[in-house]
């Protein structure tokens, strides 16, 4: 798990439209498999777990969703993000009877997330942040979101 | 001879969300003092196989099935949510107290 293979600006969308949770992941799944970081096998993977294991969270102010699935179907562990133009519902993970409204997807794909505690450990309490969530919904640039991850992680 | 007590901290796909649950069960045991335990991360799966030895299941996702030991939400380690951590950790420790 290289940190510089984390974070790509190739692997961010900005201000994404989409209507559907399926269509947000599918829109994710796309550019990491343009880039081979995931096999094919990873989107209905995804969409799969995330129907019978909600990745909606609400952290804070900010709802988001960071749907993943098995390292089997990752090549290269990366993570992939979009910010949503207007808010998609995802289903809680918390509570699956509750919806989130998320207007951050994080897509992480993970090789092998048992090997490396501390990076994953680091991650996440990074997007637990809410300066983090809110820089990242606010920035204009994909340049500027990886400034961002670069500065918190 | 006893054996390790386990705590068993899983998720759906066993990488992610109880990766960090465990960690967060891990560090709050060892800042109350609690030996003697083995925390396992695992998927949903792996209940059955270990059901015998389990002490207590900590998971990420909702789990209806009604064992004999407590089950408690980890979402907290996720969400960053400290006070709920510190429920959690309580609720372990408190458990694991009781039936030693």
């Amino acid at each position: 798990m290289e940190v510089e293979k984390l974070f790509q600006e190739k692997h961010i969308m900005m201000n994404l439209e989409r209507e559907t949770r399926e269509e947000v992941i599918t829109a994710l799944f796309d550019k990491l498999y343009a880039s081979n970081s995931v096999k094919e096998s990873f989107l209905e993977n995804v969409l799969k777990r995330e129907k019978v294991y909600p990745t909606g969270l609400k952290i804070k102010n900010f709802e988001i969703a960071i749907p993943h699935t098995e390292g089997v179907h990752v090549n290269e562990s990366t993570i992939a993000i979009a910010t949503l133009k207007t808010p998609v519902s995802f289903q809680c993970m918390e509570d699956p009877e509750e919806e989130v409204q998320a207007k951050i997807v994080m897509m992480m794909a993970l090789k092998d997330g048992h090997n490396h505690l501390q990076m994953i450990s680091r991650i996440v309490k990074m997007f637990q942040k809410q300066e983090v969530l809110s820089g990242l919904e606010h920035a204009e640039t994909e340049h500027e979101i990886i400034n961002l991850i670069q500065q918190y992680l | 001879m006893n054996k390790k007590k386990l705590v068993l901290v899983v998720c759906g796909a066993g990488t992610l969300t109880s990766v960090m649950a465990s960690q967060g069960v891990e560090e709050g045991l060892k800042n109350n003092g609690v030996k003697d335990v083995e925390v396992k991360v695992g998927r949903i799966d792996d209940i059955e196989r270990f059901v015998d030895r389990i002490s207590v299941l900590v998971c990420t996702m909702n789990i209806r099935t009604k064992y004999d030991f407590p089950v408690i939400r980890g979402t907290a380690f996720v969400t960053g949510d400290e006070e709920a951590q510190e429920d959690i950790i309580n609720q372990i420790v408190t458990y694991l107290k009781e039936n030693e």
